[in-house]
């Protein structure tokens, strides 16, 4: 059976109900259907080429996601019903990581914030690393499509909760600058739960933004399919090999096979190189896998005099870049609130009395511009093991972050605050927040999360330092693409989301061009100057 | 064709995690964890409510890899047993009393040893999400709307000088229709 044999209603074609496997040859094959993949499929479908998807995950629509509690969306759209942790090592937290497992990818989980990659990031590729073609200005015509494809725009004043507000008032005191986030969403009224789905669609992740522009132009998006192995022939990515998930509880049942002449690899830092790892890829370029960073993050709770009920506006609406020399970037951000009552501390009628004061707290965050020392490696099972190396500068911004959160509440009005250190008694002065950040304090008792893994398959000027070129293509084998979060080449400090679209669009505008040279009888040459076809 | 609510269903593999006596040993620490207190001592969590959260926590680790499945049910076992070396009590914890099921959380909580700290929070994390996002919990976080999913209404109100807040000069408000 081809997939062609299905009905095109213009729909993504749900792999648990095809019920038998399917052999089928495109242009370009895609693995995974996130930021990178969505936006390679949409860019290389309009540009005429043959594009099927191939997604791990469950389809959903907003509707349905939109409706799902949140333990619920976390079984059935995040990836290890979002239980998923970076282990780890030495004097580093246990980071719990959130990643989507869905059509649509992560981007159905982000909070909807916006940034580009920051200046002085784009300046060290450039000049560092010798990866010209990464400067600002050469991306900013790509910035400008994703943005405008995706309706990226500043939440209105409007729209900050009053918790948030709070806290702008505290960092406002401090002499702390204060900026409007951009998202991209439409029509959002601010329900304050944006990771778990959005109840009112407003989201514009790109199940609803770029997979419908590329099914629209012919494209097949194919939910429910594991892809195992990308098949190499002399030397050359020609298809990948996987099954269905179709199985009694979700076992792997009918395999397919997809024969293609590009294949674009858009599974995620954590799962790209896997994938490579299990087809016999990764010798010749040894930083696959390893240097992954992942702006751990973590948020102060602090108890407000009044009522603020911080549900009630954007999940995020402001940011302060000022402490970026220090490696800090400070974030306005709430969550549904069980989430939140989770992370309050004590268990029984100690941790109801704290929950029950939930309408009066405020929440804010910090994210930690990271070195890198995250890496993943095979699992017994197939889920890739992720382990990571806080470096001592890192733990330390952590830890400082911290009392800056608290000096923002404190200066706000809170009377009170829950710090995310397992076992802390909540703490009322500023004077015992900066005691704690010098008193000695086993890192595994931080309560951190991070929500983007970044740089295992680096893009790089050669294969000693990195494992794609500046066309996002293998150092290793032909007509293998990279297209997710797994090629930035450092951590940038910021949301990954926009990054990464603008670097697929950017690719995906070359990966057309060249296919559309090689359709034309041009001949492809490889990174080296190689003579492809 | 299926309606959204049923395809929804169909897409649920309700695939499990842990033994039946695993499943107990959670409920009996989900009896503690959202145990509460009135004016004749210590009042154990409802038999529903500890039973929901440790069928929905076995359907929440089921749906990922062999891998999570596995790593849970081997906490499951520690946290079971591992009173014999934070209390020093020859016993599993769920035949533990509730006030020593308790004692026995508060001390996971605070224990020096960060990864016993980690240990707790791996299941007071999940649990506590499970047990507050439906009533009668959820409604003990104040939240406002009928359920947690269900999208907030705005209305703007026009509010007069003297009833807006100072230092808070735009509100936008829930709807409670």
């Amino acid at each position: 059976m081809n997939l062609a044999a299905l009905p095109p209603d213009g729909a993504v074609v749900e792999g648990r109900e095809i019920g038998r496997g399917f052999a089928e040859t495109c242009d370009v094959v895609i693995v995974g259907s996130g930021a990178g993949g969505a936006v390679m499929a949409a860019i290389l479908a309009e540009a005429g080429q043959r594009v099927i998807v191939l997604e791990e995950g469950p389809h959903y629509t907003p509707a349905e996601y939109g409706a799902f509690r949140p333990t619920e969306s976390m079984r059935r759209i995040w990836r290890e019903s979002g239980l998923l942790v970076a282990l780890g090592l030495g004097q580093t937290p246990v980071i719990g990581l959130s990643a989507g497992r869905c059509v649509g990818g992560s981007s159905v989980l982000t909070g909807g914030v916006c940034f580009r990659i920051p200046s002085n990031i784009h300046a060290q590729w450039v000049n560092e690393l010798g990866l010209d073609e990464l400067s600002e200005k050469s991306l900013e015509s790509a910035y400008q499509e994703v943005e405008r494809r995706i309706r990226v725009a500043e939440v209105p004043e409007s729209m900050r909760s009053e918790a948030t507000r709070r806290f702008v008032h505290g960092a406002e005191r401090l002499g702390i600058a204060m900026h409007s986030m951009k998202r991209n969403t439409e029509g959002c009224v601010g329900n304050g739960r944006c990771n778990f789905g959005c109840p009112s669609g407003a989201k514009l992740s790109v199940d609803v933004s770029y997979l419908p522009a590329a099914i629209a132009r012919g494209g097949r998006v194919v939910s429910d399919a594991l892809v195992e192995r990308v098949i190499v022939d002399h030397g050359r990515a020609v298809g990948v090999r996987g099954r269905l998930l179709g199985g009694p509880e979700g076992r792997p049942s009918s395999p397919f096979e997809v024969r293609a002449r590009a294949v674009v690899v858009a599974c995620g830092t954590l799962h790209t190189p896997i994938l490579l790892l299990r087809s016999g890829l990764g010798r010749s370029t040894p930083s696959l896998g390893r240097n992954i960073t992942l702006h751990p993050a973590l948020r102060v709770s602090a108890l407000f005099d009044h009522v603020l009920d911080g549900w009630n506006g954007a999940l995020q609406s402001v940011y302060s870049n000022q402490f970026a020399r220090d490696g800090i970037t400070l974030v306005g951000v709430y969550s549904a609130v069980n989430v939140l009552a989770a992370a309050l501390p004590g268990a029984g009628a100690t941790h109801r009395r704290f929950v029950a004061e939930m309408p009066r707290h405020g929440i804010f965050g910090a994210m930690v511009h990271d070195e890198g020392g995250g890496a993943v490696r095979l699992g017994p099972g197939r889920e890739p093991v992720l382990s990571y190396r806080m470096a001592a500068r890192d733990l330390a911004r952590l830890r400082r972050s911290i009392t800056i959160l608290a000096e923002m509440a404190f200066a706000g009005g809170a009377s009170e605050l829950y710090l995310p250190i397992f076992g802390q008694a909540p703490v009322r002065s500023v004077d015992e927040v900066r005691k704690l950040e010098q008193a000695p304090l086993d890192a595994r008792r931080i309560e951190c999360i991070a929500f983007h893994p970044l740089g295992s398959a680096r893009m790089a000027t050669d294969a000693r330092r990195g494992v794609v070129d500046a066309n996002g293509q293998s150092y290793e084998v032909e007509d293998l693409y990279i297209a997710d979060g797994s090629i930035l080449p450092t951590s940038i400090g910021v949301n990954s989301q926009v990054p990464i679209m603008t670097m697929a669009t950017r690719l995906a505008w070359r990966l057309a061009e060249r296919m559309q040279r090689s359709a034309r009888g041009t001949r492809l040459r490889g990174h080296d100057g190689r003579q492809l076809v | 064709m299926s309606v959204p609510g049923e395809r929804s269903k169909n897409r649920d593999w309700g695939r499990r995690a842990f033994s039946p006596a695993r499943r107990r040993s959670i409920a009996a620490l989900a009896e503690a964890m959202f145990s509460d207190e009135n004016e004749t001592g210590l009042v154990p969590a409802p038999a529903v409510l500890a039973e929901r959260v440790a069928d929905e926590f076995d359907l929440l680790v089921g749906a990922g890899s062999g891998d999570l499945r596995r790593g849970f049910g081997l906490l499951a076992f520690i946290v079971e047993w591992l009173p014999l070396f934070v209390m020093a009590e020859l016993s599993r914890a769920s035949r533990l009393s509730l006030a020593r099921r308790l004692t026995y959380l508060h001390r996971l909580e605070h224990a020096k040893i960060g990864l016993l700290a980690t240990l707790f929070v791996a299941f007071k994390l999940p649990l506590t999400m499970i047990a507050f996002e439906l009533a009668p919990e959820l409604g003990l976080t104040g939240f406002d709307r009928t359920t947690i999913s269900t999208p907030r209404l705005v209305r703007k109100l026009a509010l007069t000088d003297e009833a807006r807040p100072a230092a808070f000069p735009e509100t936008i408000e829930q709807g409670r229709g």
